[in-house]
C-alpha cells in the first residue's frame, strides 16, 4: 500500500527521448505526435497529463508503451525497483459490464509482439486506461508473454471472479480446479523462487493473490450464489447469470459422487462482509473529501479522498479525482511550509527553515530556486552536508548550463572538505559565466589554502 | 551451484535426502542407517555427541543427554508442556531469559534451537560426507500444527547450524510431495496420517497436474510415539511397585532404562503378540538388587494406547469436515511417521476408511524425500511440481474484553495477507496496542501470544478518528509478520513479532560463533 506513494514519485519523473533515438521513423497518429512533441525532457510525466489535447489516461497509455519499447526513457532513476512508471489518477475502466471491450483490449496486448511500432491509435479506446503497471523489461527472468500477462491481469483484478479464472459463469467444480491448478502453475510466487521479478514482484503476488480468492469463492456454493446475484443485478440488460450448482451439473464426468459440503465457509463470509464494510466507509470518506475540496480545504480534501481509496483501492473515480485534489493539496503544503521557513528565518531559527524547505520540496519537484536556498542554507548554517549536496546536484542536472548552480555545488563540496570535485565546480562555473569574478576568487582561495589533510579528503 | 538437501527434524528420529539426477535418495549416515536419533549429549569430558553415539550412552549419562527436545521448541517455558515435559526428562530444564525452556547440561544451558541446530548440524554434515560437497542450504520439515514461534525456531536452529532455510514446510505435506512424486498425472484426493515420535499431524490434499493443494490440515503436536512410550513406562512402574514396593520414578538412569526398554517392547509388539521387558539390577532394595522380568502383551499396549488412537481418529474426523469431504472421498490414506506401524492404528485407520492404507511409502523416510523434493522444485524450472499450502492456525488479534477477533482462518492457503484498520479508543490517544494471537479460541488467553507490539506517533485527535491499517502476512513458511501504516500521515511502521520464547539476532549470532568452533570443515 505504499503504491499511492509511489506513484506520486513516478509522477513526477520526467520522460525524455534516449540520445541517438529517432522517434520520427514511427508510425503515429496525429494525437500521439503532438504527445510525442510535447516531451522535451523536462515537462514532467504528470504536467505531460494536464497539457489538453490528449486525455490523461491516454497520455499514460501512450507513455506506458513507449516506455516499454525504449522509445521514451524517464529521466532519473528508472528502475527503482516497484515504483511503476505511472502517475497518481490510475484510471481504471470503471467496472463496468463491457466486459467485451475488456477481453478486446487484453487480446490486443497480448499478440503484440514486444518490439512492434506503436500503431494503435490513441483516441477511439473507449474504456480508459490500466491501473499501475510496470514496463516490460526483457532483462527480467520472467518471460515477456507473462510479463504481459501480468500486466493485462492486475488491470482486471476487478473483474468478476470467473473471469480472472478464465472459465465460463456457469463452470462447474471440477474446470474451476482445473483452471486454479493451472493458474497456480502460472502465478505462484515459488515458481519464480530466487529469480529477478523486478517490478512485477508486487503484481505477482497480487494476482496469485486475486486468483486464490476467485477460486475460494466460486467453489463456495453460498458465497458463489451471491456473487451472481450480485453480477446479474450490474449487469445492463438485467438478465440472470447462469447459476448452476456443481451438483446439479450435468454430464456423466461432470458431477461429483455427491454434493460437497461448503469448504471452509467461514472465510468467506468475513472476507465479503469485511470488503462491503471497506466500500461503504471508502464512499462515506470521499464524500466527505470532495465536500472539503469544494470548500477550498484541500489538506482535508486530499486527507478524505486518500482515505477512501485506502479502503477501495480499486475505484477509479477515487483515483481520478485524488490527482486534482492532490495538486491542490500539494501547493496549499508547500505555500504553508514556505511561510514557515520565511518566518523561520526572520527569527533566525535556521534548523526550523531549513526543515520547512526540506519538507516543502517533494511538494514542488523540480523548484530549481528552492532547492538552491535549502542547499545554501545548509551550507551556511552547518546543516547536513550529504542532504545538500543532494540539493546542490539535483538542482544542477535540472538546469546544467547555469553557472550558479555549479557555484553552488562547489560550495558545497567545499564545505564537506571535498576540495578537488569543489574546484570541478567552480572551474565550470567559470567556463559557463568567464566574467564572474566571485567565482575566481573562490577558486583561488581553494588552491592557495588548501590543507594537506583537505587534499586527501579531495582525492576520495 | 552446490545442492540443496531436505531435512525431516524428527523429535526422535532425523533423516536427509537429495534429489539426485531427478530422483530422491535417502542419505544413510556413516554407520549405514538411514536416519539419525535426534539426541544430543555432554559427555564426562565435555564432548559432544550427537545421534547414535548419544543415543549409546544415554543410559549412564541419562542427566546430560537430551533427547525429544523438539516437544519444547518455541514453547513457553510457563506452558503445560514444557511442565509436563519437565517432569519426565531425566535432564534438567531450567527458564531462559525470554521465558524459553533451556536445558542445563554440564556447566552449560542450551537453548532449544541450538540443540535442533547440532542435530541439523549432524545431518548436514552426513549429507556432506556422503555428496562429497559442501552444503549450505535446506529445506526443512516441521509438524503442519507448528505455530509461528516454533516455525521461527526452527528456521532460527538452521541459521545456527549454517544453513540458509530456503522453506520450512509441514511434515504431511512433505510426505504427499513424495507420494505424489511420479504421479504427476493421477489426480487424487489423499489423507496424510503422520503419528510419529512426539506429534501427530493429518492433512489433506487434492493432486492434479503436478499441484499438490492442501484442502485442510489437522493435528497435535504433543501426541506421538513417546506418550506410548510412557504409558507402557508408567504401567510397568506402577507393577514394580506393587509387587516389590520401590518406587522406580526417583531414579533417573532406572527411569532411562525402562523408557527404552517400553520403547524397544512397543515395537517389538508390532510384530509379535508378545515380549519379554527384562531389566536385572533395576533398583536395590533392603536386602539386595532387584530385577525387573515382566511379559507385556499386545493386549496390554492395546488398552493402554486405545484411548490414544482414539484421540487420533477423532482429528481424522475434524480435519475431514473442515476439508468437506466425506470418508469416501479420499481415495488414499498414506500412513507416516514409525508409531503407525502399530497394528492397533492401521486396523482403526483401514475401519474408518473403510480401506487399507497405501503400502508404498517408507513411513520413516517419506517427509525428508518430501522435503528434497520441494528443494529440488523451488530451484529446477523444469520441475513441475508445485505445493500450495495452507496455514494450520487461526490468526487472530486481542480485542477488548479479552477476546480474539480473527483475520485470518485456519486453512487458508499461503501465501496470504489480509488488512484491517484500527483506531483510538480515546481522545488524543498516540499509540495502541496489539497483541498477535494464534489458535482457534474466542478467547485471547486460550490462544498462543505471538507478540504484542505498540503502534505509536498516531496523530492526536478525537477517539475513533485515526486510522491505522494493520496488514497481516503468512509467508509460506508459514511464518507471521506484520506492518502498520497511518492511513492519514501514510507512516509506515513495520513491527516484527518477537514471539515470546525465540532468539533475538544477536543470541542467534552469539551462539552461531560459540558453535563455529565445532564446526568440521568439508573441502570443497
Ligand atoms: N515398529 C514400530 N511399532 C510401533 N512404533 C514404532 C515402530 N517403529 C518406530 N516406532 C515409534 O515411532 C516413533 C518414531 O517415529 P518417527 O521416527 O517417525 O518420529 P519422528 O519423525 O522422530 O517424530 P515427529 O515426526 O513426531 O517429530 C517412536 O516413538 C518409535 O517408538
Ligand atoms: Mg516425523
Amino acid at each position: 500500500m505504499v503504491l499511492a506513494r509511489q506513484r506520486d514519485a513516478a509522477a513526477a519523473r520526467v520522460p525524455r527521448i534516449p540520445e541517438g533515438a529517432d522517434p520520427t521513423t514511427l508510425s503515429l497518429t496525429p494525437a500521439e505526435g503532438y504527445l510525442l512533441s510535447r516531451i522535451d525532457g523536462r515537462t514532467s510525466w504528470r504536467d505531460l497529463r494536464q497539457i489538453g489535447g490528449v486525455r490523461p489516461e491516454d497520455v499514460d497509455r501512450c507513455l506506458e508503451r513507449w516506455l516499454a519499447e525504449g522509445v521514451v526513457e524517464l529521466a532519473a532513476g528508472t528502475d527503482s525497483g516497484q515504483a511503476a512508471p505511472r502517475p497518481t489518477a490510475g484510471a481504471e475502466p470503471p467496472r463496468s459490464p463491457a466486459a467485451g471491450t475488456e477481453r478486446a483490449e487484453s487480446e490486443r496486448i497480448e499478440n503484440r509482439p514486444p518490439a512492434a511500432p506503436p500503431t494503435a491509435p490513441l483516441a477511439p479506446a473507449p474504456a480508459a486506461a490500466q491501473p499501475a503497471s510496470p514496463a516490460l523489461d526483457p532483462g527480467l527472468d520472467l518471460p515477456l508473454p507473462l510479463q504481459e500477462k501480468l500486466i493485462d491481469l492486475s488491470a482486471r483484478l476487478e473483474a468478476p471472479y470467473h473471469e480472472i479464472l478464465g472459465v465460463p459463469a456457469d463452470a462447474d467444480r471440477k474446470a474451476l480446479k482445473r483452471a486454479y491448478f493451472g493458474l497456480s502453475r502460472e502465478f505462484h510466487p515459488d515458481r519464480y523462487f530466487r529469480k529477478q521479478l523486478g517490478p512485477f514482484q508486487t503484481p505477482l503476488e497480487r494476482v496469485f493473490r486475486k486468483i486464490v480468492e476467485a477460486y475460494e469463492l466460486l467453489s463456495d456454493p453460498t458465497a458463489r450464489a451471491e456473487i451472481e446475484r450480485s453480477l446479474a443485478a450490474a449487469s445492463p440488460q438485467g438478465e440472470p447469470v447462469a447459476a448452476v450448482p456443481d451438483s446439479a451439473a450435468a454430464g456423466p464426468e461432470a458431477a461429483p459422487a455427491r454434493p460437497r459440503a461448503p469448504r471452509r465457509p467461514h472465510v468467506f463470509t468475513l472476507a465479503e462482509r469485511m470488503r462491503k464494510e471497506r466500500k461503504q466507509r471508502a464512499k462515506r470518506l470521499f464524500e466527505a473529501g470532495m465536500a472539503a475540496f469544494a470548500a477550498e480545504r484541500w489538506l482535508e480534501a486530499a486527507g478524505g479522498v486518500r482515505l477512501a481509496i485506502a479502503f477501495d483501492p480499486w475505484n477509479a473515480v477515487y483515483k481520478e479525482q485524488f490527482a486534482d485534489v492532490q495538486r491542490k493539496a500539494h501547493e496549499e503544503s508547500a505555500r504553508k511550509l514556505m511561510r514557515e521557513a520565511e518566518n523561520a528565518l526572520d527569527l533566525r531559527d535556521y534548523p526550523a527553515a531549513l526543515r520547512a524547505f526540506e519538507e516543502a520540496l517533494p511538494y514542488r519537484p523540480g523548484d530549481v530556486a528552492l532547492l538552491r536556498r535549502a542547499a545554501q542554507l545548509a551550507v551556511q548554517t552547518g546543516g547536513d552536508l550529504h542532504q545538500a549536496k543532494e540539493w546542490a546536484l539535483e538542482a544542477v542536472e535540472l538546469e546544467p548550463n547555469d553557472a550558479e548552480g555549479h557555484r553552488l555545488l562547489g560550495q558545497v563540496y567545499q564545505a564537506a572538505g571535498l576540495t578537488a570535485n569543489a574546484r570541478r565546480e567552480l572551474e565550470l562555473a567559470l567556463q559557463l559565466d568567464p566574467g564572474n569574478v566571485e567565482v575566481r576568487a573562490e577558486l583561488r582561495e581553494l588552491s592557495g589554502g588548501s590543507s594537506p589533510l583537505r587534499w586527501l579528503g579531495g582525492k576520495r | 551451484m552446490s545442492r540443496v538437501i531436505g531435512i525431516d527434524l524428527g523429535t526422535t528420529n532425523s533423516c536427509v535426502a537429495v534429489v539426485d539426477n531427478g530422483q530422491p535418495v535417502v542419505i544413510p549416515n556413516t554407520g549405514g542407517y538411514k536416519t539419525t536419533p535426534s539426541m544430543f549429549a555432554l559427555a564426562d569430558d565435555g564432548k559432544r555427541l550427537v545421534g547414535h553415539l548419544a543415543k549409546r550412552q544415554a543410559i549412564t549419562n541419562a542427566s546430560n543427554t537430551v533427547y525429544a527436545s523438539k516437544r519444547l521448541i518455541g514453547r513457553r517455558f510457563e506452558s503445560a508442556e514444557v511442565r509436563r515435559a519437565s517432569e519426565l526428562c531425566p535432564y534438567a530444564i531450567t527458564e531462559g531469559p525470554n521465558g524459553d525452556p533451556r536445558m542445563l547440561l554440564g556447566e552449560k544451558t542450551f537453548t532449544c534451537a541450538e540443540i535442533a541446530a547440532i542435530i541439523l548440524r549432524e545431518m548436514k554434515r552426513v549429507a556432506q560426507e556422503y555428496l562429497g560437497e559442501a552444503i549450505r542450504e535446506a529445506v526443512i520439515t516441521v509438524p503442519a500444527h507448528f505455530n509461528d514461534a516454533q516455525r521461527q525456531s526452527t528456521k532460527d536452529a538452521g541459521k545456527i547450524a549454517g544453513l540458509e532455510v530456503l522453506r520450512i514446510i509441514n511434515e504431511p505435506t512433505a510426505a504427499a510431495l513424495a507420494y505424489g512424486f511420479g504421479r504427476k498425472n493421477a489426480e487424487e484426493t489423499v489423507l496424510v496420517y503422520d503419528l510419529g515420535g512426539g506429534t501427530f499431524d493429518v492433512s489433506i490434499l487434492e493432486m492434479g497436474e503436478g499441484v499438490l493443494e492442501v484442502l485442510a490440515t489437522a493435528g497435535d503436536t504433543f501426541l506421538g510415539g513417546e506418550d506410548f512410550d510412557r504409558l507402557l513406562v508408567n504401567h510397568l512402574i506402577e507393577q514394580f511397585e506393587a509387587s516389590e514396593g520401590i518406587d522406580l520414578r526417583a531414579e533417573p538412569m532406572a527411569l532411562q532404562r525402562l523408557k527404552d526398554a517400553a520403547e524397544k517392547a512397543k515395537c517389538d509388539l508390532s510384530g509379535a503378540t508378545q515380549t519379554e521387558v527384562n531389566l536385572p539390577f533395576i533398583a536395590t532394595g533392603g536386602d539386595g538388587p532387584r530385577h525387573l522380568s515382566v511379559i507385556v502383551t499386545r493386549e496390554i499396549l492395546e488398552r493402554l494406547a486405545a484411548d490414544i488412537v482414539d484421540r487420533t481418529m477423532t482429528t481424522v474426523g475434524l480435519c475431514l469436515s473442515d476439508a468437506g469431504l466425506s470418508p469416501d472421498q479420499i481415495d488414499q490414506v498414506i500412513l507416516v511417521g514409525g508409531q503407525s506401524r502399530m497394528p492397533l492404528v492401521q486396523e482403526r485407520v483401514a475401519e474408518f476408511f473403510g480401506k487399507r492404507p497405501h503400502k508404498g511409502v517408507n513411513p520413516d523416510e517419506v517427509v525428508a524425500i518430501g522435503a528434497a523434493i520441494q528443494a529440488e522444485a523451488l530451484l529446477d524450472e523444469d520441475q513441475n511440481m508445485l505445493l500450495l499450502d495452507v496455514t494450520p492456525l487461526s490468526l487472530g488479534i486481542g480485542t477488548y474484553g479479552g477476546h480474539s477477533a480473527k483475520l485470518i482462518e485456519r486453512n487458508t492457503t499461503l501465501p496470504v495477507r489480509r488488512a484491517h484498520v484500527f483506531t483510538t479508543t480515546r481522545d488524543n490517544q498516540t499509540a495502541v496496542k496489539i497483541r498477535v494471537l494464534q489458535g482457534e479460541s474466542d478467547i485471547a488467553e486460550e490462544n498462543d501470544l505471538l507478540g504484542e507490539f505498540i503502534l505509536s506517533g498516531i496523530r492526536e485527535a478525537r477517539k475513533g478518528e485515526p486510522e491505522v491499517e494493520v496488514s497481516f502476512d503468512i509467508d509460506t513458511n508459514g511464518i507471521v509478520s506484520v506492518s502498520a501504516r497511518d492511513l492519514s500521515t501514510g507512516r509506515e511502521q513495520s513491527i516484527t513479532v518477537n514471539a515470546t520464547g525465540t532468539l533475538s539476532d544477536d543470541e542467534i549470532q552469539r551462539i552461531i560463533d560459540e558453535n563455529d568452533l565445532y564446526e568440521i570443515q568439508v573441502k570443497d
